[in-house]
């Protein structure tokens, strides 16, 4: 259990981890917005573990009650293979409060530069990034 | 991984905690590119370039970036002031990149040649007595025929890496590339154009064991009024590095969300913003 949940810890924020353009198959800044600060909080509800890149869903509750799911993307499974860690390993439900740039669309997706899981800070990228 | 997991079973869940945050911090720096083995700081080689039983040099090997390079991404890496020689049709193309069009890339389209060569990912050679063969992320690859008796086709059919004829000048491999298209590509990661009139001549070594070096001729009269180089050295991979599956269009959401235009380029001819808005104050510290 504990390392399960160690496990958890790290294979859930390096899926959450943003990528460096130049890694990426695309630029953080054509997608996201540097200008759009956001913070969402709720529970993880889905992991994808697929190429381009790997995505997290958090399911977020609004001021009326209506749940919206918000996007993060992450790293590819290959990058995340490289550094040991394997699908399945986050834990679904976990309480994420997560800190990032929103898509320039409009649309729930998201950056995230800050991840706190069940209340504590989990990562924080430093620096300006992309 | 079984035993990591053994070694870890006998600590506490605070170390565990400590781990992950390790981990995560380690993961999350801006060394995380280079601790994926995806760029390498440069080493000193004291071992000559091996050899083919041929005799040429053998360029086979997992090549990564030099962390050094930059901007990567940007064709003009070389240039002053990172300026492009545009004609007016070209500065026209520029302007329709970056204002109307996703990168092609992205979309998961090849990225094809002179791009390949400016892009972080690494990429693998395995070199032949008449073939050489590039392999890239997103399962791209280009097979180049090594016959110096080759000549091009008078109408090559268009595509992304063009029509490429190999031959060897003393040690350097030289691909000779035309026929390229002149729709979705980009010729590079920060949107700048090329048409159907590129002309890409890759001079390619090994100047010792560790090390590969290309040396480009880009040529392309519709859009730049002069031709113009690129050069750009990279580092012998660890042992057991290799390309993995990449399927690019499995499940990319980008897709639909992405801009026109690769974002902001800074001064530095990089890609991103210059300065990002402040995120939301931390949460106060949980014990």
């Amino acid at each position: 259990m504990m390392m399960r949940l160690s496990l958890a810890f790290s294979a859930l924020c390096l899926a959450l981890a943003p990528v460096p353009s130049a890694l990426a198959h695309h630029s953080f800044a054509a997608e996201f917005d540097g200008n759009k600060p956001i913070r969402i909080q709720g529970a993880l509800s889905r992991l994808e573990w697929t190429n381009p890149h790997s995505w997290f869903y958090v399911d977020v509750k609004d001021d009326a009650g209506n749940v919206v799911t918000w996007g993060c993307e992450g790293a590819s499974p290959v990058a995340l293979s490289r550094q040991g860690f394997q699908k399945g390993a986050a834990k679904l439900g976990d309480k994420l409060v997560v800190d990032g740039y929103a898509a320039k669309d409009g649309s729930h997706l998201m950056n995230a530069r800050r991840i706190y899981l069940n209340g504590k800070l989990i990562f924080e990228q430093t620096g300006e990034g992309q | 991984m079984v035993e990591n997991q053994r070694v870890l079973g006998r600590f506490s869940m605070r170390f565990y905690t400590t781990i992950a945050v390790a981990l995560l911090v380690f993961a999350f720096s801006p060394a995380r590119v280079a601790a994926q083995g995806l760029t390498a700081p440069d080493v000193k080689s004291s071992k000559p370039a091996p050899r083919t039983a041929d005799g040429h040099p053998d360029l086979s090997g997992y090549w990564r970036g030099l962390r050094d390079t930059t901007p990567v991404g940007n064709i003009a890496k070389d240039l002053p002031g990172h300026k492009l020689p545009f004609t007016p049709a070209g500065e026209a193309a520029w302007k329709h990149n970056v204002t109307a069009t996703i990168d092609p890339e992205s979309l998961c389209i090849p990225g094809g040649i002179p791009r390949h060569n400016a892009s972080a990912l690494p990429f693998e050679v395995l070199q032949g007595s008449n073939k050489v063969a590039f392999l890239y992320w997103y399962t791209y690859f280009r097979v180049i025929p090594i016959d110096a008796k080759r000549k091009h086709s008078e109408d090559p059919d268009p595509s992304f890496f063009g029509e490429e004829l190999g031959r060897w000048d003393g040690d350097a491999l030289v691909i000779d590339s035309i026929g390229f298209k002149d729709k979705q590509v980009w010729i590079d990661e920060n949107a700048n154009p090329h048409s159907d009139a590129l002309h890409v001549v890759e001079r390619w070594t090994r100047p010792d064991y560790d090390h590969i070096h290309v040396d480009t001729l880009i040529e392309d009269p519709k859009f730049y009024t002069r031709s113009f180089n690129y050069a750009r050295t990279w580092v012998l991979g660890k042992p057991g590095d290799e390309l993995h599956e990449y399927a690019c269009s499995e499940n990319n959401v980008d897709r639909d969300h992405l801009q026109f235009g690769p974002g902001p380029i800074r001064p530095d001819g990089t890609r991103g913003f210059e300065k990002l808005a402040p995120l939301p104050p931390p949460l106060p510290e949980k014990k």
